[in-house]
């Protein structure tokens, strides 16, 4: 189907919002996608709106309500605190979602960058470029994230530094070889050909035809980056109470998880939720993006 | 499908080798251990693993038995002078590979330890003499109330001929002269001890980090607060001092399972930084405000009591009165007031720094859910275990937070808790952890140091707490959690477990 | 091939000095010293002091830099742990044992178990074993590891009292909850994978050929579309090999095993530098080994590739 590539910008342009209109029109037609992304949406408002409709306060301790199991009063029952734990699930999800989102955007953003630099450019830059992601590959990602962490201290904005350099390498190598095989087709050579910036090739052709495995690994990436977040704060890293965050919530209910189960279970089917919806939707992407799949 | 069944039979062969046989049926005792302990030669620094083993492992020259101190491989103490003490050992020490223990061994682990430098209270050990076979003499710089028998107490003991024959400075397996000997050390995970028949003290004269009526000890390293709870459940450890709180009710009148509950030597208290609050009526405000019992029910599920000075109230040194004193039990009114007085209004915030831990974390929740009462902020600042301890005692931090959430503990006495954080001279700053340049505070508390009588004693405690610059929280209580195979659980004084001495 | 592997060795020591530096500088940032941990929470703050010069903790970054590339790439020596008070080379291994012996059997689980799911999937496409393998699969990959492993224990060594609920004592049996805790998400991710590899094989002209030539269904599954299909699981297999031997701390901080994962951890918690260096690197050498050997075995598998590579020689 590259083929079908016309050389003039505006009808790239208009191939391009075709295809957007095209993978969408796909997407919408798979059902288990389309809830993953309503779920998610509906999640994203729950976090927005959590201020204005959490049913309690989410930080109010109360000695009477300590382990409190479910009940009418308090949906999710009470933790250790006697904090009401569905409105800390609600309140969390900003937390959770912002330090999933922002960390996959961060290694995202880097990772693109420089994976269209080595693509486009190959030779030694690419050599030098990759060289230094061996580099950071090579440390075990938990190891790394665990020793960033230490090393800039806990708190949201150094959580999201740790966890996204680990995901960078992972982002360039995709795009890197996807952008590989896109340079090798007629239409870039094409548009060499008539003279397009250097940056005019990537930004315009490139990268559209080769950014769909990254947006994949991207839905996915975001649910890994909330479940790591977890393990982080199991270990005593990562967002500190009294912010709520769901990975912290299990870390500080794992203490409780045979006596008061509930302290647990919510949070962590929270976090399974989340990651349920974005390997739905990742999946929906996937199928739709790719043209082998077209029926 | 051959491949298959051959690769997994090689699995199996590579899996049979990690494992090792079970250990021999008999009179033994399984205790959990929380901490990992590490390094376990005889000259390393006191970390938390590491008191869990250090009374199965070592004998020091003195012991604490209960509240009273006696000799343990030292059998007279003669002063000779004010900074000079000649020490007596038994003359029929010998170790488990058969050396004698002599003089010239205890300057041999004194020296060691001191060169190493991770004991570090022994720098005011000057020099060891060896007057005879048996007979050692200690020269002091300085000796205030209670140092002699911490110092006699700090090193453990070694015969140097064990010591040089070991190739890694006994970091694995130590060779002494205690009732046990390492037999298996896998690192992180287990520490297997022998009873060593051929111990040397006779049985009427045993301390009783010393007794040994058991045959075997295991200590399993377990990290996870609920596996050891899971652990001592499915009866894979016999005994454990880690239980968390609210699990205490789960082996509390359970068949086959006892709790003995034994005051720990630590306490919780609050520094508040002087540069930052230095009206008196603020801190004491602030101390008025905050609820110990809710600390207690949140963090220590109801087991722990509030101290009365910064410290607890089982040291010798304690004044019983105090006992009956008002200590800043919550007072609404007060705070208010007091709040009021120092012009301190809702909105303020305070930063509060404390070292990660479950139990600390609930703590800093509550005080920031009580001052949130009055409508004041506060701002918790969490620092992992390494990172607090330097930050502790750094002067460049402390404008970053505005109270300190600490703990702290002595083997022995009141007045060595008071000296971790509020003697000037310990400081490399000449002010207290709390930036209190005080010296009236100053003298009061030297004087504590260098005579700890009641009334020294008692004219610090007063002044401290009338100017509130550190406030006592919580004293702790050690739950003993453990099967019916021990019958009689038995700790040191540092509340750790001794094994040895458990009845069984 | 042989130039290639030369090659491929060279590059890494550039490499191997790259992590060093980039480790050593992390921990140079990282606030808080050794000493504290040294010397327990009962040491003034002069005492520490005087244990922080002892240890050459205040010279600068550049002396320090210098001191362990020299000990390290000059002599060989990754030091002594400070706080086990034994080599880190040594220790490093002890620990490699456990590490190894959850890596490969999660491997194997996660290849035995993962690919035959997704095989099944790929085969029944849309049918509603394919629904009900990749909604498991989902579940699977969406699940807090120490979550499952402590649910785990609860079910099956507190309450049936089948297994160990931690340690490493009792052989194979100790190793079970481990693994099957850990490999959860693998065997998902696994059948995910060999899935979608699966269905694109499906789909590519030569297996239409080999369905047009008229060769049972069978034959055409198992004799093409699976070899090919299986190419992709080995950077996966690899990938995960070279992750799990950097140790699964989550999993051994709950089980009690002294595996790398948790001597590392406990290494940056307490600014053991030496182990945390140490393991490190050699960490990072395995795993650079393990990513070459992934990239020959495709070039042995894949004749396309193994084509590249003798195409490069042939033009030289």
């Amino acid at each position: 189907m590259s083929t079908a590539v016309k050389d003039t910008h505006a009808g790239v342009r208009s191939r391009r919002q075709g295809q957007f209109g095209q993978v969408m029109h796909r997407l919408r037609k798979n059902k288990v996608a389309m809830v993953g992304l309503v779920v998610l949406l509906l999640l994203i408002l729950m976090a927005i709106l959590s201020p204005y409709i959490t049913p309690y306060d989410y930080a109010k301790t109360s000695k009477a309500n300590r382990y409190a199991l479910p009940s009418w009063e308090h949906l999710f029952g009470c933790d250790a605190m006697g904090r009401d734990i569905l409105s800390r699930i609600m309140y969390g999800a900003r937390a959770s979602l912002w330090l999933g989102l922002m960390s996959t955007l961060v290694a995202t953003v880097v990772g693109v960058l420089l994976g269209s630099l080595v693509g486009y450019y190959g030779g030694k830059v690419d050599n030098i470029v990759m060289r230094i992601l061996d580099i950071i590959q090579a440390i075990p990602g938990m190891l790394l994230s665990i020793a960033i962490s230490a090393a800039l201290g806990s708190g949201i904005g150094n959580t999201i530094l740790a966890l996204s350099i680990g995901g960078i390498p992972m982002t360039v190598r995709l795009l890197r070889g996807s952008i590989l095989t896109v340079r090798k087709q007629e239409y870039i050579e094409a548009a060499e050909k008539i003279n397009c910036s250097k940056w005019r090739v990537i930004t315009s052709h490139i990268l559209p035809n080769s950014i769909a495995p990254v947006i994949v690994s991207v839905t996915m990436g975001i649910g890994n980056t909330i479940l790591q977040a977890a393990s982080l704060s199991y270990i005593g890293l990562g967002v500190q109470p009294p912010t709520p965050e769901w990975g912290a919530m299990l870390s500080e209910g794992k203490s409780m998880i045979t006596k008061y189960p509930h302290l647990c279970i919510f949070p962590g089917l929270a976090i399974m939720l989340v990651v349920l919806c974005l390997n739905m939707l990742g999946d929906g992407l996937r199928d739709a993006m790719d043209p082998k799949l077209k029926n | 499908m051959k491949k298959v069944l051959s690769l997994v039979l090689a699995l199996i062969m590579v899996l049979s080798m990690a494992s090792f046989a079970a250990a021999d049926q008999g009179a033994s005792v399984v205790v959990g251990l929380a901490g990992d302990p590490g390094n376990i030669g005889p000259f390393q620094g006191m970390g938390l693993g590491r008191i869990g083993i250090l009374f199965t492992t070592y004998e020091m020259l003195m012991v604490k038995d209960g509240s009273e101190f006696r000799g343990c491989l030292m059998k007279e103490l003669t002063q000779v002078d004010d900074l000079t003490y000649d020490v007596e050992l038994y003359d029929y020490i010998v170790d488990a590979a058969g050396n004698k223990l002599t003089a010239s061994d205890i300057k041999f682990c004194f020296e060691t330890a001191k060169a190493d430098g991770n004991l570090p209270k022994l720098s005011s050990v000057e020099s060891v003499e060896v007057m005879s076979d048996y007979v050692a003499r200690f020269h002091f710089t300085a000796l205030a109330a209670g140092d002699l028998e911490s110092l006699l107490m700090e090193c453990p003991i070694v015969t140097q001929a064990a010591y040089e024959a070991s190739a890694d400075k006994m970091a694995t397996d130590p060779v002494t002269t205690s009732p046990y000997q390492v037999v298996d050390y896998k690192t992180g995970s287990t520490i297997v001890y022998k009873r060593n028949e051929n111990y040397w003290q006779k049985d009427e004269l045993l301390p009783t980090t010393s007794k040994h009526n058991v045959d075997e000890i295991t200590f399993k390293i377990i990290p996870d607060p609920v596996q050891m709870v899971n652990a001592l459940k499915a009866k894979e450890i016999d005994i454990s001092a880690a239980i968390d709180g609210s699990y205490i009710s789960d082996f509390m009148g359970v068949e086959g399972f006892d709790v003995t509950q034994i005051p720990d030597n630590t306490t919780k208290y609050l520094i508040f930084n002087y540069d930052s609050i230095p009206s008196a009526a603020e801190r004491q405000a602030i101390a008025y405000a905050v609820d110990v019992e809710d600390i207690i029910a949140f963090a220590f599920d109801g087991i722990g009591y509030h101290a009365k000075t910064v410290g607890n109230n089982k040291y010798p040194d304690f004044v019983e009165a105090w006992n009956d004193e008002e200590y800043y039990e919550y007072d609404d009114e007060k705070a208010q007031a007091l709040f009021a007085e120092a012009g301190v209004t809702a909105g303020k915030t305070y930063r509060l720094i404390y070292n990660v831990a479950d139990d600390n974390t609930r703590i800093a929740t509550t005080i920031q859910a009580a001052l949130g009462d009055y409508g004041i902020n506060v701002t918790l600042i969490p620092y992992d275990n390494a990172l607090f301890g330097t930050y502790k005692y750094d002067d460049k931090k402390s404008g970053e937070w505005d109270i300190m959430l600490d703990e702290g503990g002595s083997s022995n006495l009141l007045t060595n808790v008071w000296k971790l954080t509020l003697d000037a001279r310990d400081q490399t700053y000449d002010k207290t952890v709390g930036h209190v340049a005080d010296e009236k505070l100053q003298s009061l508390i030297e004087a504590a140091i260098n005579d700890n009588s009641a009334e020294n004693m008692d004219a610090f405690h007063q002044y401290l707490k009338e100017q509130c610059y550190e406030y006592g929280l919580v004293s702790k209580v050690n739950n003993l959690a453990h099967t019916t195979v021990v019958t009689k659980a038995a700790t040191c004084f540092r509340g750790q477990i001794l094994p040895g001495a458990c009845e069984y | 091939m042989i130039r290639y592997i030369g090659k491929r060795l060279l590059w890494m020591i550039p490499v191997m000095l790259g992590i060093a530096i980039l480790i050593f500088s992390i921990m140079y940032i990282c606030p808080g010293d050794p000493a504290s941990s040294l010397l327990g929470p009962s040491a003034s703050a002069v005492e520490l002091a005087a244990k922080r010069e002892e240890m050459g903790l205040n010279d600068p970054y550049i002396v320090r830099l210098g001191r362990y590339l020299y000990q390290t790439f000059i002599k060989f020596d990754l030091g002594t742990s400070y706080k086990f008070g034994t080599s880190v080379f040594a220790g490093l291994m002890e620990r490699m044992q456990y590490t190894l012996v959850i890596a490969l059997l999660c491997m194997a689980l996660q290849v035995f178990v993962g690919t035959p799911l997704g095989i099944m999937a790929a085969t029944h496409h849309n049918g509603v074993w394919d629904r009900v393998s990749m909604f498991l699969a989902l579940v699977g990959v969406s699940i807090p590891a120490f979550w499952l492993a402590l649910m785990l224990v609860l079910i099956f060594a507190v309450n049936l009292g089948w297994l160990p609920t931690s340690g490493v004592s009792n052989g194979l049996a100790s190793f079970i909850l481990p693994c099957i805790a850990n490999s959860f998400a693998g065997i998902a991710s696994q059948a995910r994978h060999t899935r979608s590899s699966m269905l694109e094989v499906i789909r590519s002209d030569y297996i239409v050929t080999a369905k047009a030539k008229g060769l049972s269904r069978r034959t055409v599954l198992f004799k093409h579309a699976l070899p090919n299909a299986l190419i992709p699981i080995i950077t996966i297999v690899g990938n995960g090999m070279g992750m799990m031997l950097g140790g699964t701390v989550i999993i051994e901080n709950v089980f009690a095993i002294p595996g790398v994962g948790r001597y590392m951890t406990d290494a940056i918690n307490s600014r053991d530098y030496p182990v945390v260096m140490g393991g490190v690197l050699i960490l990072g050498l395995i795993f650079s080994l393990i990513m070459l050997l992934v990239d020959i075995v495709y070039a042995f598998v894949d004749p396309r590739i193994k084509a590249q590579y003798e195409g490069r020689k042939g033009k030289k």
